[in-house]
């Protein structure tokens, strides 16, 4: 069965890179982040969408200010992981390593 | 080093900033936007500015595709899973260009044709009225008939004491304004001379842009005070004219323009796109009721207070919040009755009522004949879309099958049906919008062709239609819709591939030969009843084209003038006619030229009532048509000279009569023996002389019969009309403008020619809407004719695929090319034979439905049925034949050596 507090992979990814970026974490930063770690070209939108929806479900706080670069007047929606978000990413994280302890051969060669 | 400095320079495109930006929430648009840009610099310095923005052009997709889905389905596994189908759909797609291509184009041609078809009803009857606010409680009257058989395009103007009485009386209108179209010449701005020009103008009511509720774009509307005896009349310019008038059209306001030769005051210029109540609109200017005189002018100064003086044409009221058109029909007819017995006014016939129509836009005298026309084309469109979406099932019936193996493992192996279902959806909806668009284009083209077109004799135009964003709606509703259809029966297929089935017969169908079968039989039917329609119409056409008018139409040109408004009296105007015959004359292109008045070749004409010398009380007076004509008239026409002077010099107290005429007047008396007899004329009971008698000759309704009528001298009447001009040409008539042009500016430089046409044009805008429905019925007729031979082509095709086997054996046996050719054949024709049988009863119901529109033929006419049967069945062998021929080169021992 379904279960419906989990997170999609792309939202997984998301979060992650958030609480890697932690007070640098924005669309674009997460976006180059994504991109540098996994070696493909990923969407913006995507990115957007995801953290919309990573919002709602109160697993991360996002707030309009100026950023150090940009400085003078724009702003950017910096992104905050909150403490839901945190022990959603430890959850998903024990569920990984839980089910990679049951393949040792594979965890050898990757 | 350079290649960082250029592109630190350089900007990402405004567009596809643009297009992010409207996908975003207002809240993020800055933040985002400036991030997105901040990433371009970055990527433009990393690798160019040209890749930076085929990514910022990826993103502006993805923003658009994926912010516009996730509003509306906010879970985010069920959305990707989606974009996920999509994507895999494209692949597919990709790899199957044929089928795409064929799908979409089946699609566009159906569809486009169908939004054609909407585009010209939302032009004339749906849209709302450009510049007019708030048109839910916005009524139409005007005095129409009342008898059953009164034309609906028959009605009267009503005097302006008449309309303040209704104004006054009528508790279910808040306001009630006025308006009567008119045609005015124009000459330039501040009064100047220059070039002038024929434009469509509305006399309007003090109130008629505050009923309207519409805004000015400069200076002011009309007010009451503009209403009032002795106001002066002012002008309020369209916005387009007065952009034409002047680069800054807010300028005109307080300016002058010299209309019908007299300069008027420009008090307002409108908001774009506003032409007045109707659709379409046509007004360039509105004069105010005090310029009456100017547009009408044989008006007198007291016209406005004057009972019996007919002046508006149309009203337009505001409905109460509680009261009912029937209540206000009611009401107004109640006043008009009591006016009737106290003093006539404007209700001088008892056949005579106020009808109310609810809203505003098309003319209500052709309201009726454009939705009968419009309504036919869309059923004709529909049935096309009918026979195109045949066609799609076929498509997409044959692709699921191919594909059915593929469908058949997935399912084994987990997949469940509604995911195979979905995806076959995604797919549907891709080629649908893709069709949706590709009908846009297509529309663009029909409708290129439509707007030269007039919908009826006098409205109904459809000059300057475009499409809006319903039409956009509506055809990529219609398209994904159609798509939809199509895919309902593949879904089933899909949906019941087992892998044991597909193991065991490789070349299952799933039912869907018999289906598509039926499919072309339906095809076949439809096909019948639009060539039998197209038919019906196009013969209808022809002969109306054939009637015999009296005189030959072609290289007969005509146009307008009108002189009184610019001050020729009776004795100038006849002058003016005589000099422009003999200018048009002496042209070497032209072989010989005359002038008419009232205007001729309209289906409606002015009467003449003619009475025997020896019957001064007119007991056996005959009522008929009568013209004022120069003496070059009747020999431009070409009219038959039956006896008298064939150069009739058209003295002052002679006449010329029609056969029909001479034989009602004065049955019995030859032609010959007539010459120089008297008959009196009642219109203003004068003596006249016989000249001569012609033929009879129709100058006005094509399909009545001709009408008795009189020919008398130019100046002797109807010098406040306008006057036609004939001129028969020698060669071609493309320098006919030219002519009329150069003609006119010797002679009467002030006065302005316009409704310069040929004379074929002019009788066959008399069955405008006939000739449309034919040429739009043969169009489909034909389009869905190839689609159902396609479509049986497709089917056939399939089964000797399929068949590829039996028939080689068969082959083997002994059967001869011509026993396979005529076994195939047979197979093809059952469907087409079955619903050619069923089409023939449809055709028949069409046929009756368009029983009223037809001329010179009935309903059941056995021709328009053979020649559509006939070819029904031509396309029909030729869609069969390859597919037949096919078979008959199968040989059993490729098929072995090949297995």
């Amino acid at each position: 069965m379904a279960d419906k507090g989990a997170l999609g992979e792309f939202e997984h990814h998301v979060l992650l890179t958030a609480i890697r970026l932690g007070e640098d974490a924005y669309t674009t930063s997460i976006l180059t982040e994504l991109e540098e770690r996994t070696g493909r070209e990923v969407s913006a939108a995507a990115v957007y969408v995801a953290l919309r929806r990573l919002e709602r479900a109160g697993l991360v706080r996002t707030r309009l200010r100026r950023g150090d670069e940009l400085g003078e007047r724009r702003e950017r929606r910096y992104v905050r992981v909150s403490a839901l978000g945190v022990s959603m990413a430890r959850e998903a994280r024990r569920r990984f390593v839980s089910l990679w302890e049951g393949v040792p051969s594979l965890a050898v060669d990757g | 080093m350079r290649a960082n400095d250029t592109s630190s320079m350089a900007e990402p495109s405004r567009v596809l900033v643009g297009l992010i930006r409207l996908s975003l929430p207002a809240e993020d648009r800055d933040a985002l936007t400036a991030e997105l840009t901040a990433l371009w610099r970055a990527r433009a310095n990393e690798i160019s500015p040209g890749a930076a923005n085929r990514w910022l052009a990826r993103q502006a997709i993805g923003f658009g595709v994926r912010v516009g889905l996730a509003r509306l389905i906010p879970d985010a596994r069920t959305l990707e899973s989606l974009i996920g189908d999509a994507r895999l759909s494209l692949r597919r797609m990709r790899r199957e260009p044929t089928f795409v291509l064929s799908f979409v184009l089946t699609l566009a041609l159906a569809t486009g044709t169908l939004a054609a078809v909407y585009t010209a009803a939302n032009w004339l009857l749906l849209r709302p009225v450009p510049g007019v606010s708030d048109e839910s409680n916005l009524v139409t009257m005007r005095l129409g008939g009342s008898g059953p058989h009164m034309p609906a395009r028959v009605d009267w103007d009503i005097s302006q004491p008449d309309v303040a009485t209704l104004r006054e009386r009528l508790p279910q209108l808040t306001e009630l304004a006025a308006y009567t179209p008119v045609d005015v010449d124009l000459f330039g701005a501040n009064g100047t001379s220059g070039a002038s020009q024929r434009v469509a103008a509305e006399l309007a009511s003090g109130n008629l842009f505050r009923v309207l509720r519409t805004a000015m774009f400069a200076g002011r509307g009309f007010i009451a005070a503009d209403d009032s005896i002795g106001a002066p009349g002012v002008v309020v310019l369209s916005y387009d004219l007065a952009r034409s008038l002047s680069s800054d059209a807010a300028s005109m306001v307080g300016g002058k323009v010299r209309i019908n030769g007299r300069a008027l005051v420009v008090v307002g210029v409108g908001t774009p796109n506003f032409h007045g109540a109707q659709l379409p609109g046509r007004a360039q200017l509105w004069l105010s009721a005090g310029a009456l005189s100017v547009a009408d002018p044989g008006a007198q100064p007291t016209a406005l207070s004057d009972g019996g003086y007919a002046v508006w044409h149309r009203l337009v009221g505001r409905l109460t919040p509680n009261a009912t058109l029937a209540q206000l029909s009611t009401a107004a007819n109640t006043i008009v009755d009591q006016q009737r017995r106290e003093h006539g006014h404007s209700y001088t016939s008892g056949i005579q009522v106020i009808q109310v129509f609810a809203g505003i836009g098309i003319d209500p005298g052709v309201r009726a004949i454009v939705r009968r026309t419009l309504g036919l084309l869309f059923g004709a469109a529909m049935l096309v879309l009918c026979l195109a979406v045949a066609n799609l099932t076929n498509l997409a019936i044959t692709r699921t099958l191919s594909a059915r193996e593929v469908t058949a493992v997935r399912l084994a192996l987990g997949a469940s049906q509604a995911r195979i279902l979905r995806g076959l959806l995604v797919e549907m909806l891709m080629l649908g919008t893709a069709g949706g668009i590709a009908a846009l284009a297509f529309a663009e083209l029909w409708d290129r062709w439509f707007q030269r077109l007039q919908l009826t004799e006098v409205g109904g135009s459809l000059q300057g239609m475009h499409a809006d964003m319903r039409v956009v709606a509506f055809s990529m509703a219609a398209s994904v819709g159609a798509a939809t259809l199509a895919f309902l029966r593949p879904a089933l297929i899909a949906r019941s591939g087992r892998i044991e089935q597909v193991m065991r017969r490789t070349r299952s169908d799933g039912g869907g030969a018999t289906f598509r079968t039926v499919l072309v039989g339906v095809q076949v039917s439809l096909s019948v009843v639009l060539l039998v329609a197209a038919m019906l119409l196009s013969r209808t056409v022809a002969n109306l084209r054939s009637v015999d008018l009296g005189f030959a139409p072609d290289h007969l040109l005509t146009f307008a003038a009108y002189p009184q408004p610019h001050g020729y009296d009776v004795a100038r105007t006849r002058q003016l006619a005589v000099d422009v015959e003999r200018k048009l004359r002496a042209m070497p292109s032209v072989a010989s030229a005359g002038l008419v008045s009232p205007v001729p070749l309209e289906s409606s004409y002015s009467t003449a009532t003619v009475a025997r010398i020896d019957d001064p009380k007119g007991t056996d007076r005959v009522i008929g048509a009568g013209y004022y004509v120069t003496a070059g008239f009747l020999p431009t026409l070409g009219v038959r000279v039956l006896a008298g002077d064939a150069a009739w010099r058209v003295d002052s107290g002679t006449a010329v009569l029609t056969r029909g005429m001479l034989a009602q007047l004065m049955p019995g008396v030859t032609p010959a023996s007539a010459i120089g007899m008297n008959v009196r004329s009642l219109n203003g009971s004068a003596v006249l002389r016989i000249a001569a008698v012609v033929e009879d000759v129709k100058l006005g309704s094509l399909t009545d019969a001709a009408p008795p009528t009189i020919f008398r001298p130019l100046g002797e009447g109807a010098t406040d009309e306008p006057l036609t001009t004939f001129m028969r040409i020698t060669d071609s008539d493309s320098h006919g403008a030219l002519v009329a042009a150069r003609a006119m500016a010797t002679v009467a430089p002030d006065v302005p020619s316009y409704n310069m046409r040929s004379v074929r044009d002019a009788v066959d805008l008399q069955f405008a809407e006939r000739r449309i429905m034919a040429t739009v019925a043969s169009t489909l007729a034909a389009l869905g004719v190839v689609l159902a031979a396609i479509g049986l082509y497709g089917v056939l095709a399939n089964v000797v695929a399929a068949e590829q086997r039996e028939i080689a054996i068969r082959a083997a046996l002994g059967a001869t090319p011509v026993t396979i050719l005529t076994r195939v054949l047979t197979r093809g024709f059952v469907p087409v034979v079955i619903g050619a049988a069923v089409g023939l009863g449809g055709a028949v119901g069409v046929g009756r439905l368009l029983a009223s529109q037809l001329y010179g033929l009935g309903a059941l006419d056995p021709s328009a049925y053979g020649v559509g049967i006939a070819a029904t069945f031509i396309l029909a062998l030729a869609a069969c034949l390859p597919p037949a021929y096919r078979a008959t080169r199968v040989s059993i021992v490729a098929m072995l050596r090949a297995e």
